[in-house]
């Protein structure tokens, strides 16, 4: 079922910031990783994930390195800041309270 | 390997943040990552190379909207970058007119300088670093420059310095340079005069002075005063007698010399190393404030001879008038064999020889010496045809010919009074170029002072558009060019035509440098013309397709080229007004337009300029983001252009200037031995000289 433009782009920043909370990623893979947890649910594209990381960068919550993996091909890495962990954690508890909220008025039957 | 179709891809996805280089490799090569990876996928999941290739770009979504979501997530860190640059533009641009003010400066001083070289050593010269002028001169320097003036109110300096160092073995030179310039009044003149003869014995010098000292006031010459009716006359007997005494102990005597250029070479190697042309023309102007009060000591003694003979003859006393008459050739020898360094002593010396001669020619007639008298008219005959040739000689039109197609301006000015002694097409190489460099020093000065205009203009446009649009402020600083773009306008504007030029014109026969400056002036005058125009259209027109093509890719609205048209003439009226100005200003005379009337006019220009931008400034404000970027984007272009120049354009010329300078062996170059070469107010001068006194000997030799 393909969702709301407006409802996915709204949480493509608190995902992002959720997987590079676990470890150091690059872009293809923040993408692969999402289409896998969410079963194709999401479909991202470069037009979705790039502009947030760069905005994330530009706003200092994310550092870039280029670094060549074990394919000897060279990919821009993206790693939370300090600064970016502490927002991560502030949106993911925002959201948690945010879809409980929404949850239990869903819950209660018509 | 990379696929072609993927960095079309990623450069258009991209687009938006071309005007920093940087951030628009980074994002590039991080979607074309993608996109391989991407394309990997499929590839994996069974697809051919050519679907996966589509599969992933169609993946990849509309370029159009990453673009714009790229460009609007990159604008703040652009925006730093862009502010930063243009700091550093704003860092840049006084700079550059610092430096246009420094060249122009030192170029309408070095003008000066030259103009003004009648200088003793007072004059100060301008010290600037790059125009290598010497500056003032040290007190040491000064020291012997000004002791050994030569001037007769420094002779009390002059002699205090001989005092100084009479214990050395060539102070007897100091001593004859004294004499030249001491005051010729009574006791004080004499006991000088004995005292050089007692220093140098067989130095003719101090009787001839003497001689004349007495002469003058023991005799008059009736070819001494323009009345008709004036005869010879003895004023002073005892004073007559001591002069025709002096005249004889004169011309027994081996030679005369006055040492005067000696003194000359040494006061000019006091000077620092001459590097420019100013410089040199310093040299030749201190040489040329030397006096030679001597000269027409030496054309009085002349006339007086022939006249104390003929009031002899008068008196009865036939041998001793003939005594004195024979003085007359030995004494125009004397000073002959003196005049081996300037041409006009030379001169000086046949004009002796032919009063001797003529005159001599009437006394021995007199006396009734006939075969004596046959001599001295045929000798007085040769030495007219000697002077005749010589200068016949000097205008040959086929020298004159040469010299004014292939020498320089001051060569073929000076040349006719050198009797046909011309340097090689060969030795005309140095001096001619040199004037061809300051020609293109001048041109290139010019164009600097012109690129300060439009600097100040660009910024000033820049300025005022940045007031008008003031919300709108931001979205120019993303179209400025980055240094990449800036450094291949300059390259390609600016370096690329000066290099041309310089290979062109350094060309034999296509480049005319075989050709002096003053023979084909129009045709150097049109190629700098056109260098500069070239210099000026082409970095802007590559700026300006630069900014138009930045306008389209972020549908900034740009005005239709009628329109834009419209606003260069409007510019270009008050930029080439602000060129004629400034041409005025230069070309006025140095002495009519002080250094500071220069100045006002080039601020008027800068007015004119600013006049011409308020008014293009003035039109459409809806395509105000496309000329303030416009004008901003000129600036440093300018800005850099001014500072290349400086650093290196103009840093050759002069090397170039001294190189030639130093080449030189006819007209500004140093003495090749300056401890002894002949030295004279210029190298061919000397040489000249040298054979005139050369001929001059063996004609007044022949009789």
């Amino acid at each position: 079922m393909p969702f709301n433009t407006e409802l996915v782009g709204s949480t493509v920043e608190l995902l992002v910031l959720k997987l590079l909370a676990e470890r150091t990623m690059y872009g293809y893979e923040i993408i692969q990783i999402i289409n896998e947890r969410t079963e194709g649910a999401f479909n991202w594209k470069e037009g979705t994930l790039y502009p947030v990381l760069h905005r994330l960068a530009g706003q200092g919550y994310l550092v870039t390195e280029w670094r060549t993996g074990d394919t000897g091909k060279k990919r821009k890495y993206y790693q939370l800041t300090r600064k970016g962990l502490s927002h991560a954690e502030g949106k993911i508890v925002e959201w948690n309270t945010f879809s409980r909220s929404v949850n239990a008025v869903l819950s209660q039957p018509a | 390997m990379q696929e072609p179709s993927f960095e079309k891809l990623a450069a258009a996805a991209a687009a938006g943040l071309k005007a920093d280089r940087e951030v628009y490799r980074d994002v590039t090569q991080e979607l074309q990552t993608f996109l391989e990876d991407t394309a990997a996928r499929f590839r994996r999941e069974g697809h051919s190379g050519e679907e996966s290739i589509t599969l992933a770009k169609k993946a990849f979504g509309s370029p159009m909207e990453v673009a714009s979501e790229l460009l609007q997530a990159n604008h703040g860190r652009l925006r730093l970058r862009a502010l930063l640059r243009l700091g550093f533009n704003a860092l840049i641009i006084p700079l550059a007119i610092l430096f246009a003010l420094y060249v122009s400066y030192g170029r309408i001083a070095r003008m000066q300088s030259m103009s003004a070289m009648y200088i003793d050593v007072r004059v100060k010269l301008p010290t600037l670093p790059f125009l290598g002028t010497e500056g003032n001169l040290t007190r040491e320097h000064t020291g012997i420059m000004r002791q050994l003036a030569g001037y007769s109110g420094n002779a009390p300096a002059i002699r205090q310095y001989w005092e100084a160092h009479r214990s050395e073995p060539d102070s007897y030179k100091f001593y004859a340079y004294y004499a030249l310039y001491a005051a010729v009044d009574g006791a004080q003149y004499e006991w000088d005069m004995r005292e050089g003869e007692r220093i140098e014995p067989d130095n003719a010098l101090y009787n001839v002075f003497l001689a004349e000292y007495y002469l003058k006031r023991g005799v008059q010459a009736k070819t001494e005063t323009n009345k008709k009716d004036d005869a010879d006359a003895i004023l002073d007997r005892r004073a007559f007698d001591l002069g025709l005494v002096e005249l004889q102990k004169a011309v027994r005597k081996p030679y005369l010399h006055t040492y005067q250029m000696e003194i000359e070479r040494m006061r000019l190697n006091e000077l620092p190393r001459p590097l420019l042309t100013e410089d040199y023309l310093g040299r030749i102007a201190i040489t040329a404030a030397v006096l030679f009060p001597h000269f027409q000591r030496y054309r009085s003694l002349a006339r007086k001879i022939p006249a104390s003979a003929r009031l002899l003859y008068q008196e009865g006393r036939t041998r001793e008038a003939e005594a004195v008459m024979d003085a007359g050739m030995p004494y125009a020898r004397l000073l002959a064999g003196d005049a081996n360094t300037t041409l006009i002593g030379g001169l000086v010396s046949t004009a002796v020889a032919a009063i001797e001669t003529k005159q001599g020619a009437d006394v021995y007639e007199q006396l009734g010496e006939r075969t004596k008298a046959q001599q001295a008219q045929e000798l007085y005959n040769e030495i007219r045809a000697f002077s005749r040739n010589w200068k016949a000689s000097g205008h040959n039109p086929s020298l004159k010919s040469m010299l004014k197609r292939h020498g320089s301006q001051l060569i073929s000015i000076i040349s006719p009074v050198f009797g046909g002694v011309a340097p090689t097409e060969r030795e005309l190489i140095p001096t001619r170029m040199q004037e061809h460099v300051l020609s293109e020093e001048i041109g290139l000065g010019g164009l600097q002072v012109l690129f300060a205009l439009l600097l100040l203009g660009t910024v000033l446009q820049g300025m005022i558009w940045h007031y008008r649009l003031r919300g709108a402020a931001s979205v120019p600083l993303l179209l400025l060019p980055p240094a990449q773009v800036i450094a291949r306008v300059l390259w390609w504007g600016v370096a690329v035509p000066l290099l041309v030029f310089w290979i062109y014109s350094r060309l034999p026969i296509i480049g005319g440098r075989e050709y002096g400056w003053g023979f084909l002036w129009w045709r150097f005058g049109v190629e700098l013309l056109l260098l500069g125009l070239l210099l000026l259209w082409l970095p802007a027109r590559m700026i300006n397709r630069y900014v138009r093509r930045r306008c389209d890719d972020l549908d900034i609205p740009m005005p239709p080229a009628r329109e834009e048209a419209a606003v260069s003439r409007k510019l270009r009226g008050a930029v080439l007004g602000a060129i004629v100005l400034v041409m005025v200003m230069v070309l006025l005379p140095a002495a009519a337009t002080p250094l500071f009337l220069k100045f006002i006019g080039v601020i008027f220009a800068v007015v004119l300029v600013v006049l011409g931008a308020r008014s293009a400034a003035a039109k459409r404000r809806d395509f105000g983001l496309y000329f303030g970027t416009l004008a901003r984007s000129m600036a440093p272009l300018y800005a850099f252009a001014i500072i290349l120049l400086t650093l290196t354009a103009q840093p050759w010329l002069l090397y170039q200037e001294a190189s030639w300078l130093r080449r030189d062996t006819v007209m500004l170059g140093e003495y090749a031995n300056k401890s002894s070469e002949p030295i004279a107010f210029t190298r061919l001068e000397s040489r000249a000289t040298q054979v005139y006194t050369q001929r001059l000997l063996q004609v007044l030799d022949s009789k």
